[in-house]
């Protein structure tokens, strides 16, 4: 049995489901000799529950944990807070580039990222720090004369 | 005819665009030759950079970076024994070894010359063959264009290489996520759920990024795969070799050809002419084989020329069909679009002045390709050994700065995170990620094509098997389809050493 691809199946299964209550649902304003605006999700929903009903069949009667590949190397705790911690630093960053400006929040991310990587040279993390943020910065606003992040800069 | 091409050239050569083929063709030998970025991904952090700049300056950036980054790979196979790209896996095979025996700078001039012959001699199909098939595309009604676009769409599957199932289930997502936004025939909205944002449909960039990008950097951060080995080679005198472009001309040639046609065929992929270049010039070489099989200046010649040719051959389909044979041009594909442009037969007869520019910008990458590379070599070997720790951080960066900037808007941001997570847990769980991509580009046209064809036909779906292009295009989709499949079932049947 191969877990992943019965659960992703069962999960892809149930987006069709919900896909497809959603097209029943969708307002019908059709023109005369015309499919309407449910034609094609239609279509796509009806093959979209068949593969994932395939993902499962493959998913029990399949013993490979990854078709032709090497199963995925487990995600430790470690791993997944690594992940929620990268998400958590990109999310901060979009909320707070608006509020307080890309050159104050850019190298604040930048050290949380370099800290999450072990990096703990203190001029390493400076150099890296202040240089990307102006690089990046020169690039895009006199470079490519991008609004960058068009907001509060200092 | 001959005034449009001239004017196009000057386009081309103005300071701004020359500025815009040397960046690209800078950034292209950068992420060629760092083993773990791709084209693709260098292509998807410079659209939003393409965004804002006119159709010529932006393709001019596009192509020097296609082209670069094909010759670019070759200089850490050649350095390191890893390919930069796919398309440079053969060239690892003698290259190293040439690089064991002291031949380096020799491997590599070898390298980025039959690069060049074969991006030249992919061009000059390139100008003769495409105008003949684009002119032949005219005629196509909505029935074969929804029938094209349906080939397109096919290619999913050859992009599946684990699992068709998976490789479809991906594509089919992607096209699912197409029918967000309003209606193309009667504007009705659709799985909008009241939110102004999704009514013009999920912006592909954001996707791109997300999807190919943000997976590179969470896997590079939280779970330390490896992006950039070190290296500490020292080279010479690599410039003055310059004149090895007139060198093993019989190899470049033929494999330039193979290449040239593997690109055209939509899906083939470039691994594969790579590969069949190098096993013809190993073939070629007759009692040599021994010294070739030991790392021999052919066996980089051939699938560097083959590797380079793939670029023009690639970009045949692409403008004259609007197909994208590879993740890189389906990229291209999605950068035209974002300039208004629409790629295939209608794109030379309505903006011909564009499509000589690009012909004429890929001539300038290629020369500029040449000479950078064999004048910068040393660069790029310092550049292979940047840490990981500070590319990593850079490439988010760019990611969110990229994105946000396309509308100034935080909606694109949080679509690209979204799609990023979604790509993480795609590659882990071993959804390939281009039939997404490839649905979400394509999918828009395939919808209003099939349903215009329906409308003009007054709901008759025969119409699509009545008509012998479409006809023909159908059974083309249909054998792509079907071919990994008995590919995958010859394989699980025959010998144990066949299914290795």
């Amino acid at each position: 049995m191969n877990k992943p691809n019965t659960v992703a199946g069962s999960i892809l299964f149930t987006v069709a489901a919900g896909y497809g209550y959603m097209i029943v649902t969708l307002p019908n304003r059709n023109l005369p000799n015309t499919m309407g605006a449910n034609f094609m999700p239609t279509i796509f929903d009806i093959c979209l529950a068949l593969l994932s009903l395939a993902l499962i069949a493959q998913g029990i009667w399949r013993n490979t944990s990854r078709e032709g590949g090497q199963a995925p190397v487990p995600l430790t705790a470690r791993n997944v807070l690594g992940i929620v911690a990268v998400f958590g630093i990109f999310f901060a960053y979009i909320f707070l580039i608006n509020v307080i400006g890309f050159l104050v929040v850019t190298p604040l991310v930048l050290l949380a990222l370099l800290l999450l990587q072990g990096i703990r040279r203190p001029i390493a993390l400076i150099a890296v720090c202040l240089g990307v943020t102006a690089g990046v910065y020169v690039l895009f606003r006199y470079g490519f004369n991008v609004q960058i992040a068009g907001i509060n800069l200092l | 005819m001959a005034h449009t091409a001239f004017a196009s050239l000057f386009a081309v050569l103005s300071p701004v665009n020359l500025l815009a083929n040397l960046i690209g063709v800078l950034f292209g030998l950068f992420i060629g030759a760092t083993p773990g970025l791709t084209i693709s991904l260098g292509m998807v952090l410079l659209l939003p950079v393409t965004y804002t700049l006119p159709p010529i300056t932006s393709f001019s950036l596009l192509l020097g970076l296609f082209v670069s980054g094909m010759t670019g790979g070759s200089i850490s196979a050649i350095l390191l024994n890893i390919p930069g790209t796919p398309s440079a896996s053969a060239t690892a095979l003698a290259g190293y070894k040439l690089s064991k025996k002291g031949r380096s700078a020799e491997a590599i001039a070898t390298a980025v010359t039959s690069s060049f012959v074969g991006a030249m001699l992919s061009l000059v199909v390139l100008v003769l063959v495409s105008p003949i098939i684009a002119r032949a595309a005219l005629h196509f009604g909505s029935v074969e264009l929804a029938a094209l676009v349906f080939l397109g769409l096919a290619l999913i599957s050859s992009f599946a290489q684990e699992s068709v199932v998976k490789g479809l289930v991906s594509g089919m997502f992607g096209l699912v996520l197409t029918t967000i936004g309003l209606d193309p025939i009667t504007g009705t909205p659709r799985f909008t759920f009241g939110v102004v944002n999704l009514q013009n449909g999920i912006n592909f960039l954001p996707v791109m990024i997300g999807l190919f990008a943000v997976p590179q950097v969470l896997s590079g951060i939280v779970l330390k795969a490896e992006v950039i080995p070190r290296v500490s080679r020292e080279i010479r005198g690599v410039f003055s070799r310059i004149t090895d472009v007139f060198k093993y001309m019989k190899y470049k040639v033929i494999s330039s050809l193979i290449g040239i046609g593997i690109g055209a065929i939509p899906g083939a992929g470039g691994p594969i002419a790579v590969f069949l270049a190098y096993d013809n010039a190993r073939r070629m070489s007759g009692k040599r084989k021994k010294e070739f099989d030991d790392g021999s200046p052919e066996g980089v010649a051939a699938p560097e020329a083959a590797n380079s040719a793939l670029t023009g051959g690639a970009l045949i389909p692409l403008l004259t069909l609007g197909i994208p044979g590879d993740p890189i041009t389906a990229v291209l594909l999605g950068a035209l679009m974002l300039q208004g442009l629409t790629p295939g037969p209608l794109l030379f007869r309505t903006n011909p002045d564009f499509v000589y520019a690009v012909f004429w910008a890929f001539l300038i990458a290629a020369v500029l390709v040449l000479f950078v590379a064999l004048l910068s070599i040393r660069v790029w070997v310092t550049v292979l050994r940047v840490p990981k720790w500070i590319l990593l951080p850079v490439i988010a960066i760019f990611c969110v700065v990229g994105t946000y900037s396309l509308n100034n808007s935080f909606w694109d941001t949080g679509i690209m995170l979204i799609f990023g997570f979604m790509g993480f847990l795609m590659k882990r769980y071993g959804f390939p990620l281009v039939p997404m991509l490839l649905a979400i580009v394509l999918g828009p046209s395939f919808e209003r094509n099939t349903r215009t064809a329906l409308i003009l036909s007054n709901g008759n779906a025969s119409v699509f098997l009545t008509h012998p292009i479409s006809l023909l295009f159908l059974l083309i989709a249909l054998a792509s389809i079907l071919t990994p499949v008995i590919r995958k079932g010859v394989a699980r049947l025959g010998p144990k050493d066949l299914k290795k």
